[in-house]
C-alpha cells in the first residue's frame, strides 16, 4: 500500500503522464508484493473490455462533429434571438447556448470551443471585457459534464457499477441550478460594465421563430440522446453511437457544412483523445484492483466512521478534499482514483451512491475551472488569445457561485435523487 | 549514396509508421460506431447481429492500444507540469529522459504481459463469438511497441524545448 501511494505521488510530481502513473505505481506495488507481472497486463485488458465505456468516445466525437457540422452555430443563433435583447446580451447567449449544447454533447472542452469560437470575436468587437467573457464561457462550458449526456457520469458509473441512466437523470437538476446563477452574474457584470453591454437587438418574435425552425434538426440531437436513453430505446452507448451518425447526417445533408473530407480528421482527433482517456482507464483499473485487494477503501471507510460521526461533516470533508485534489489533478483520473473510495465510505454513512456520484462529478466540474489546471479555462483563453492568468482573475466569483450550488446539492439530496427515483431507479 | 540518405529514410519510415497508426485509429473508431449502430438497427428491423457488441468492445481495445501512440503525439496525455515548466534547458532535457525511462518501464511490462496473454489466447475463446482471444490480446504488445517508439521520438523531437507550455485538458 505504501509503494502504491508513494509511487503514485512520486511519478505524478516528476511529470510522468497521468495515464502511465497509475500503471507505474501498480508496477511498484506488484514487484513489492511478489505478484506475477502479467497481472498488470491482465487488469489493463479487463478494464478496457467494457461496452459502456465506448459511450465516452462516441460522445466526444459527437461534440466535435456538432461544431464542424454547424449544429452548434444554429443553437447559438437561436439563443441569440431568444436572449439577445437583454443587457449583456452576448454573455446571456453564451450561457443559454452552452446549456443547450450541454444537453447534446458530453464534452466540456468541445462545448467551450464551440461557444468561444462563435461568440468571442463578436464580444471583442463590441469591447466586452474579454477576460471576463472567456471566464464565463469556460464556466458555462463545464455544464456539459453534469447535464446529460456526460462522459464523466459515464465513467463514474462504469467505475462503480452504477446505472448510467440513473446518474444522467441525477445530473439534470444540479446542472440547471447553475444556469440562473450564471445569467444573474452576467447581467450584474453587464450593468456595471458600460454602454458596450447594451442589448444587441430588439426582441423579435419572428426571428425567434425562424432561428428555432433552423435549429430544430440540431435540437433533435438532444431528443435522440435523452429520449432514446430514458425511453429505453437505446442503452447510453447505443445512444452515443446513434448521435454520431445523426450529427453526420444533419451536418452533411441538412446544414451542408460538414464535408466527408472533414470526418476522418475529426475522427482522428476524437480517437486520439479517446485513446488517452482509455489508457488512463486501463491503468487506473490495475491501480484500483490493487487498492481493493489491499483493502484501502475499507480502511478509509472505517477511519471515517470511527472518527467522524456526523454525515454532514463527512460530506463537507469530501468536498474540501476533492476541491483541493481537483486543483492539480485531471478530472478523469480523479474519478478513477478516488470515486471507489468515497462511494464506499458514503454508503457506509447510509448515503445513496447516486447522490455521492453526482456530487463527486460536480466537484470535477468545479475542477475544470479551478486554477492552475482548469481544462475549459485553457480552451476559452486559447480561443480568446488571452493569457490564462488574466482569464483566471475573473473566474473566482463564478467559481464561488458554482460552489454554492455544490453545497446545495450536497445537503439537499432530493435535488439529485428526485428524478432518478421518479423514474424508478 | 549521400550523407543525408539514412536520415531521410528514417524520416520516411517514421512518417509512414505514423500515417499507418493514424489511419488505423480512424478505421477502428469508424468500425466501432458502425457496429453499434448496425446492432441498434438490427434490433428494430428483426435481424440480430449477436456478436456486434463483442466486436465493438474488442475494437475499443485495439483503438486504445494503437491509439496510445497517436494520443501521445497529439498531446492528449495529460501530465502535471508544475515542476517541469520551471526547469532550465539542461534539467528539462534530463527530466524528459527520466520521464521517458519511467514510461518505457511500464510499456515493457505491458509488452511482456501482452505476449504472455497472447500465448494463452491461443487456447482461450471469446464468450459470444467463440473466437480465439489471441487476435485481441496481441493488440497490447503491438500497440505498446508503437507507443515505446513514440516516447523515444518525442524526447528527440522536443530536444530543443522539452516542455512546450500547458496542453489542453482532455475533457
Amino acid at each position: 500500500m505504501i509503494a502504491l501511494g508513494f509511487g503514485f505521488f512520486f511519478f505524478i510530481a516528476v511529470g510522468v503522464p497521468v495515464a502511465f502513473v497509475f500503471g507505474l505505481a501498480a508496477f511498484a506495488a506488484v514487484v513489492m508484493s511478489d505478484l506475477p507481472l502479467v497481472v498488470i497486463a491482465h487488469r489493463f485488458f479487463t478494464g478496457l473490455n467494457n461496452f459502456t465505456l465506448m459511450a465516452i468516445s462516441f460522445f466526444l466525437l459527437t461534440g466535435m462533429l456538432m461544431e464542424a457540422g454547424g449544429l452548434a452555430r444554429r443553437i447559438i443563433d437561436f439563443a441569440m434571438a431568444l436572449v439577445g435583447w437583454i443587457t449583456g446580451s452576448l454573455l446571456m447567449v453564451a450561457v443559454i447556448a452552452a446549456t443547450a449544447l450541454a444537453a447534446m454533447s458530453g464534452s466540456g472542452s468541445a462545448d467551450t470551443a464551440a461557444v468561444s469560437s462563435a461568440l468571442l470575436p463578436d464580444m471583442k468587437r463590441r469591447k466586452y471585457n474579454i477576460d471576463y467573457s472567456a471566464a464565463l464561457i469556460a464556466t458555462a462550458g463545464t455544464l456539459a459534464q453534469i447535464i446529460p449526456p456526460s462522459t464523466m457520469l459515464v465513467l463514474i458509473a462504469v467505475t462503480n457499477n452504477l446505472s448510467v441512466s440513473a446518474l444522467f437523470l441525477g445530473g439534470i437538476v444540479p446542472g440547471l441550478l447553475v444556469v440562473p446563477g450564471l445569467l444573474f452574474m452576467s447581467w450584474r457584470h453587464a450593468k456595471k460594465g458600460g454602454a458596450q453591454y447594451s442589448a444587441i437587438e430588439e426582441f423579435n418574435l419572428r426571428k425567434v421563430g425562424t432561428t428555432f425552425v433552423k435549429a430544430i434538426p440540431a435540437l433533435g440531437l438532444g431528443v435522440v440522446i435523452s429520449g432514446g436513453i430514458f425511453s429505453g430505446l437505446f442503452t447510453p452507448t447505443e445512444a452515443a453511437a446513434v448521435a454520431v451518425v445523426y450529427t453526420i447526417v444533419v451536418g452533411r445533408f441538412v446544414y451542408r457544412e460538414l464535408s466527408f473530407r472533414d470526418i476522418p480528421k475529426i475522427t482522428l482527433k476524437a480517437g486520439a483523445i479517446s485513446s488517452g482517456i482509455m489508457f488512463l482507464v486501463g491503468g487506473a483499473m490495475i491501480f484500483n484492483w490493487l487498492m481493493a485487494t489491499e483493502g484501502v477503501p475499507d480502511l478509509v471507510a472505517s477511519w471515517f466512521t470511527g472518527n467522524i460521526d456526523q454525515t454532514w461533516l463527512f460530506l463537507l470533508l469530501m468536498n474540501v478534499f476533492l476541491m483541493i485534489f481537483g486543483m492539480p489533478m485531471e478530472s478523469f483520473a480523479m474519478i478513477l482514483l478516488l470515486s471507489p473510495i468515497f462511494l464506499e465510505v458514503g454508503v457506509s454513512y447510509g448515503l445513496d451512491p447516486v447522490h455521492i456520484a453526482v456530487v463527486f462529478v460536480f466537484n470535477c466540474v468545479i475542477a475544470m475551472i479551478t486554477p492552475p489546471f482548469g481544462g475549459t479555462l485553457f480552451v476559452s483563453a486559447m480561443v480568446a488569445q488571452r493569457p490564462i492568468s488574466m482569464v483566471t482573475r475573473h473566474v473566482y466569483p463564478l467559481w464561488a457561485m458554482i460552489t454554492v450550488v455544490l453545497l446545495l446539492i450536497t445537503y439537499v439530496p432530493e435535488l439529485v435523487l428526485f428524478l432518478p427515483r421518479a423514474a424508478g431507479f | 549514396m549521400t550523407d543525408d540518405q539514412p536520415a531521410g529514410s528514417l524520416h520516411k519510415f517514421i512518417a509512414a509508421y505514423r500515417y499507418v497508426a493514424d489511419r488505423a485509429v480512424m478505421l477502428i473508431f469508424g468500425f466501432m460506431v458502425i457496429s453499434v449502430v448496425v446492432e441498434v438497427i438490427g434490433r428494430y428491423l428483426n435481424f440480430t447481429i449477436s456478436h456486434s457488441v463483442e466486436t465493438a468492445t474488442f475494437a475499443q481495445i485495439w483503438l486504445t492500444t494503437i491509439g496510445a501512440s497517436v494520443a501521445l503525439r497529439h498531446g492528449s496525455m495529460f501530465a502535471l507540469d508544475t515542476l517541469t515548466r520551471h526547469l532550465g534547458l539542461a534539467l528539462a532535457r534530463a527530466f524528459s529522459i527520466l520521464i521517458a525511462a519511467f514510461s518505457l518501464i511500464l510499456i515493457t511490462v505491458l509488452i511482456y504481459g501482452g505476449v504472455i496473454l497472447t500465448q494463452s489466447g491461443f487456447h482461450q475463446l471469446s464468450p459470444v463469438m467463440q473466437m480465439p482471444m489471441w487476435p485481441i490480446f496481441i493488440s497490447l504488445p503491438i500497440g505498446m511497441v508503437l507507443l515505446g517508439g513514440e516516447v523515444i521520438l518525442q524526447v528527440i523531437e522536443k530536444w530543443q524545448n522539452p516542455f512546450p507550455g500547458n496542453e489542453e485538458e482532455l475533457t
